[in-house]
Formats: C-alpha cells, structure tokens, sequence
C-alpha cells in the first residue's frame, strides 16, 4: 500500500492566525466555550484526522510587564481540553501539552493514564521542557532551568511516569496485588515509589510527541518520540529534519517506522488561486504590525519596539544578543539571510502562522503539495493550523481529505479505536504476566 | 437545606469507565443534588483513584446544572498548575466545578519534597497554596476582556494583574494566563477532620462535609461561620429511615452528603425514593434554581480581590 499521511489539528484561541479572534466569521466569546472544543473535536473526527493537538504555556502574554491587549488570550489547561472532546469522539486521538520542567511525574502520569482509561485508548502527551523564563517566576524560581539539563530532568520524568504505567500487569485488578509492583524510581531528579493508582492504561502507554528542533531536543525525541511537531517551511529543509531524526533513532536501535514526522501547516482554500490570495490579504488587514513585532521579540529575546518597521530585520544583531535562539527563530533569520527582508515582513510572517509553512491556494492544490512532500520524503503527515476556527478547518475536511483519500494517501475510514492503532505503532508490552 | 453525593462505595467496573460515571452523573441530577464529589475511590475494593480534571470536564456535556467537584492532592500542587486547570474546568462547565483538597500526604513517596515536610508545614503550604491559587483566579478582573473587534482590543490590560506573591512556600509572580472563572474562585470543599483539617478548613474552606455521627456543633466551632457545614449520611436502601436522619441533621446544620453503599443502585433508589419526600417537605426545590455551583450553594460570587 502506498504510504499513508497522517493528520491532527492544532486548536488555537480562534484560529492560528494571530487576530483570528477579530475575523467576522469567529465569534470570539466562544475561545472560553466547550462548544468551541466540541464543534472542533467533531470536525477532526469527520475528516478522520489522528488527533486533535493543544499546546500550552505557563505564563501570561506580555510586553514590557503588561499583558498584550491586542491577541487572544492563551488556550485553556491543555488536559482540560482534550478531555471535554473525548466525551463527544469516539475515535480521534488527543494530545495535550505539559511540561516536565514544573509538573511532578507521579501527578502526570495519572492524568494521562486517566485520559487514556476514559477515551478508550486515545490519549497522547506532548512532552515539552518550557522554554520561556517568565514561566520559571510562576513556580517559585527566580530562573529558567538551563536547556540540557531541562531535558536531561525530562528523560527521567518520561522514565519515571513509564516505570509508573508499567506498575500493574495487563489486566491486573485491584484483587492481584500479587501483580502490581511499585517501581520504587530513583533517579537524581526524582524519587516515585509508586504503584499507579489505577490499572495500566488500555494503550500501554499513552502515545509520546515531542516538539524540541535543537540539539538536545532532537536527541530526546529519537529517543522517547513516537510523533513529531515541527515547523519547517520548505521541503528540503523538511527532509534534512526527517533524515536527521532517523539517523539519531538507528544509533538507538529504533527504526524509523516508529515515529511519524508531521510538520505544522496552514492552509488559506480558496475556490481559485485568485480567491485565495485575496482571503489571505483580508487576514492580513486584521493585525497590526506592533503584534507582530512583539511576536518577534518575544521570539528572539531581542527588542525590535524601536526599529523602523522598514528597515532590515538586523539578524546579525539578533544572533549576537542572543546566541541560544529556538529553533523556529533560526529558521526565520535563515530565511532573511537568503533573501532581503524587513521587519514589516518578519511581522507578517509572525502573525500568519509564525513560522509554520502556510499554504494559499485551491484544495486540489494542496492535496498535491501534501502527497508531494509525503512521496519526497518530507514528512510522514501534517499538523492543520486553520487561520481561523471553525471555518478554515471545516474547509479542510471538507474539500481536501477527499482530495487526499482520491489520490490513495489518506484513510477512508479508522483501522481501531486508539491513537496507536491510527499511527500503526506497537502496543508497549509492559510487564511479563505472572498469573496463575 | 444543601445536598451533595458522593461516589466512593463498591460498583464501578474494574477498570475506569467513562460511561460508568456518566450514569452517575445523570442520576444525581435527575435528583436534584448539587454537587456530585469525585474524590473516591472506586471499583472492586477501592480498586483505582483517577486524575480529578479529565474526569470532570469529561462529565460537562452529559449535564447541565448539578456541580462537579474533583480531588486535588493539595500538598503537592503548585498552585499555578491548579488554577489554571480549575479555571480551564470551571470554564468547559460553565460555572460548576469544585475543587476537593486532600490532605494528609496519600503517597508521600512519590513526591521527594513531601518526605521532608512535618504535618504542620505541610497544612502551612496547602494554605499558602489555596490562597495563592485564589490570587492568580483574580489576576484577570471579569472587565479583563473586552472582545473589541473594531478597535482591535482584545483584553484591557490595566484589569490584568501580576500577583507578586512571595510567601513562606511558594513566590508566585502571576498574572495567570487564563480568564477568571466564571465562578469568580470555584468554591474549595474540604473533609479532614484532623485539627490541622479543621483549622485549614477554617482559613480556606467554602463547604466542609464532617464525617459520619460526629458532632457537628463541635465542629461548627472549629471551623467557624463561614463554611457551609454538610453532614454525611449513608444510604444503603432504607429510604423511611434516611428521611428521618435527614431531617434531623438538617436542623442542626446546612445539608447533608450522601454516601451509597452500591453505585448507581443506591443512588437510584435515593434519587427516587428519598428526594420526593424531601421535597413534599419543603427541605428540597423541586428544580435548580440557577446555573452555577456557587449559586446552588448560595455562595457569593467573589469580587477580584485586585477589583479597583
């Protein structure tokens, strides 16, 4: 069979663009809603997709001290989330963002395992270490904790909370106590005695994606990712990436089918190209170009507020004040390096969809482009970033996934019930059973 | 007089199930209650305890009015992850959720901090913890968010508030990056009978259930006027019986939570065969009168304490 692309759905506060919220076709009260989710949730499962993905940050949106008054506000908890579209779904998979930097293991695999117990077999974890040091002074410390030693504390939380899901046999019940084990973790970050408060969890353990592009964040997910989120903007960037993951799984004995690489994309549809183009210039009248520099300064760590917004985006300066820039910042400054580009660009680039590939254009179109990176080796599926929610991605289901199912990449129907069974990846076998 | 249910008791299947829960859901608020409690332990012989936020916001859409309270293990919280799940839950149930605090250390082993802490401090930081959690549910006033779409304002950032709170356990910079529940601050029920429990519940509790057959006017004293005080009654098929006790209590203190021996059969069987007495008695309302928990607990609303 042909390979197949895999999809989830990036909900944001009304949409991925950053003035979704001002569109006129969103009604902005709703970002605090269920309704939201669920409508949300529903789609995803109309259009078959994997999974329905939520990010999270830990500390409010601010400029210079005070909250940005002119985007959205953050997505709710995460877990909260993924939890209200469980009720309404029977089949999409449900990730949620938590970080390890300031959550305890014991505390987060039982919320996971819950998840997973209560979805029948759905729940994922996209385990981040928090880059942002605001976050660090809404959890009692003065600083960040610093990049290799925040994900070297993540391997041992993933360690911890695997030890934990491991804690009772299959089908172990309360009755068995000869069959659940407390791990007794120790490691230099943690100490879990455990047992798991509650039997393992129906997908062994809950699916893990990761999201880190640095050194250190490509070595974790080779080494705990079963699906990656990425924000590559071209395609030979994309297989480099892909390439690069594979080789750093070989070097730990694991083969490349056990992870799915799914770059983030964002699609304006539009009947024709010509359509497109103007939906895509109406989202851009919605924001003014102060978000966008903001956006850019929060990205870099370097302070754009007094820049003329047409002068060069100065990329030397920004890589000297700031040597550790991110990933997806690189890339942007990659990009300016290669073809001239004022910070009036950068900023339009930051408000459309950061710096996720944004695609204008017809669904026949991006069926095309989608099956082309999939066959070129740019990635093994796509995270939806929607501008705007619910009607760019209704748009999606819509009129691309049948493009996508026509061209033979794209299921027509699920192949089971839980977020492993929709990625092919094996079921954890746990503990050997001592039943007698 | 106020009603709660809660739901440890033998009955559920042996391992979680979503549509277990459901059915008590939907039960207790064919009732009436006003809060279901989802701090048990359930199935075969206490069996499991499950994480308290995906249970309860995936118990919103199958219910309109009756609250939703989880258990929050409160001396190893932090309390920013607690407010903003409880903000994210209160907002996906539209103004019906609780938190329980547990305290009293259920498995001290699996948090390396709580090895190190005596009973005393570690009341101390469950208090600092409610209190900060409190600050950070008011660090966005109800005027914080404006919807302007013509002039492009989304949230008024003078009504947003950085807490700056540096205690004894916890330095807490804020402001939280979530709307303030549509509660205000969900109410906090509490049920250690301990007295570092009682004194807590004095400082932090909106509604503490004292345990079975204990004397309530005592402990109206401890833990002062404030919280609303509930009696625990058990219910395992009696229903004469249980109106009598029912009424008894109630005179002597604001409601009662009851505890099924088997669910969802006790419970059924209360909803069906208690609740229509207590209502011909007057001690029930034969419909919810408002929306949100607060307003069934006849509980203000919380001004934001950062309110101009």
């Amino acid at each position: 069979m042909t390979r197949q692309l895999h999809l989830g759905v990036f909900i944001y506060p009304g949409g991925h663009h950053i003035a979704a919220w001002r569109h006129p076709d969103m009604k902005a009260e709703r970002i605090t809603e269920l309704d939201y989710y669920i409508e949300n949730g529903r789609i995803a499962e109309r259009g078959l997709f994997d999974l329905f993905f939520v990010g999270d940050a830990l500390n409010a949106r601010e400029r210079e001290g005070r909250v940005v008054g002119e985007i959205a506000i953050n997505n709710l908890d995460p877990v909260s989330i993924v939890s209200a579209v469980a009720s309404v779904t029977e089949r999409v998979g449900l990730v949620a963002t938590l970080s390890t930097t300031y959550n305890e293991p014991a505390m987060i695999a039982a919320k996971f395992a819950t998840l997973d117990h209560l979805s029948g077999g759905r729940a994922g974890w996209n385990v981040v270490t928090t880059l942002d040091e605001k976050a660090a002074l809404n959890f009692s410390r003065s600083e960040a904790m610093e990049k290799s030693l925040r994900y070297k504390r993540a391997q041992s939380f993933v360690d911890a909370c695997r030890a934990l899901w491991d804690s009772w046999e299959d089908g172990a019940t309360a009755a068995e106590p000869g069959r659940i084990k407390a791990p007794m973790y120790r490691s230099e970050y943690f100490s879990v005695d455990g047992p798991l408060g509650m039997p393992r969890p129906p997908q062994g353990h809950p699916v893990l994606v990761q999201a880190g592009g640095s050194e250190p964040g490509r070595d974790f997910a080779a080494s705990i990712g079963e699906a990656i989120f990425t924000a590559q903007g071209a395609l030979p960037g994309a297989q480099a990436f892909r390439a690069d993951i594979h080789r750093r799984m070989a070097k730990l004995g694991r083969s490349p089918d056990s992870i799915k690489i799914m770059p983030g994309l964002s699609p304006v549809l539009g009947d024709t190209e010509e359509h497109a183009l103007r939906r895509e210039a109406e989202f851009a009248e919605l924001a003014h170009p102060s978000v966008g520099v903001w956006m850019l300064t929060e990205m870099t760590r370097f302070r754009l507020y007094d820049h003329p917004l047409d002068s060069l985006l100065p990329t030397k300066d920004i890589r000297a004040f700031n040597p550790a820039l991110g990933e997806n910042a690189v890339s942007l400054m990659r990009r300016a390096e290669a073809s001239p580009m004022t910070i009036r660009d950068a900023a339009r680039i930051m408000v459309r969809s950061r710096v996720h590939q944004s695609f204008v254009g017809t669904p026949e179109q991006l069926a095309d482009h989608m099956t082309m990176w999939l066959n070129e080796g740019g990635s093994d599926g796509f995270n939806i970033l929607p501008p705007v929610f619910p009607n760019d991605f209704a748009l999606f289901v819509d009129h691309v996934v049948p493009e996508l199912q026509r061209r033979g990449v794209y299921r027509r129907d699920y192949a089971g019930p839980t977020l492993r069974d929709h990625f092919g990846l094996p079921r954890p076998p746990g503990r050997p059973s001592t039943r007698t | 007089m106020l009603l709660t249910a809660s739901t440890s008791g033998s009955g559920a299947s042996l391992a979680p199930s979503l549509d277990w829960f459901r059915t008590l859901v939907r039960t207790a608020e064919r009732g009436g209650v006003d809060a279901l409690l989802l701090d048990g332990q359930w199935g075969a012989g206490e069996s499991f305890v499950l994480d308290p936020i995906p249970l309860l916001v995936a118990l919103a859409e199958c219910s309109t009015y009756i609250g939703l309270a989880g258990a929050i293990e409160i001396d190893h919280a932090e309390p920013f992850n607690i407010a903003r799940s409880f903000a994210a839950a209160d907002r996906l149930t539209a103004g019906r959720s609780a938190l329980i605090t547990a305290t009293g250390a259920r498995k001290p082993g699996d948090f390396g901090h709580a090895l190190k802490h005596t009973t005393a401090e570690r009341y101390a930081r469950a208090a600092e913890c409610i209190a900060v959690a409190r600050k950070l549910w008011d660090s966005w006033e109800d005027e914080a968010i404006l919807l302007d779409k013509p002039n492009g304002r989304f949230s008024n950032p003078d009504r947003v508030h950085p807490i700056n709170h540096a205690g004894t356990h916890f330095s807490v910079r804020g402001p939280l990056n979530a709307p303030r529940p549509l509660q205000g601050n969900p109410p906090v029920i509490m049920r250690d009978a301990s007295p570092e429990g009682f004194a807590l519940a004095r400082e932090s509790a909106d509604l503490f259930i004292a345990p079975e057959s204990s004397d309530l006017a005592a402990i109206r004293r401890t833990i002062g006027e404030r919280p609303r005080l509930l009696a625990t009654v058990p219910f395992a098929g009696k229903p004469q019986a249980c109106v009598a006790e029912i009424v008894e209590l109630s005179a002597r203190c604001d409601g009662v939570d009851i505890v099924s021996a088997t669910l969802p059969a006790d419970l059924e069987l209360f909803v069906d065969e208690v609740v229509p007495l207590l209502r011909a008695r007057g001690l029930r309302p034969s419909a919810y009168a408002g929306k949100t928990l607060r307003e069934h607990l006849g509980l203000s609303r919380p001004r934001s304490q950062f309110a101009a």
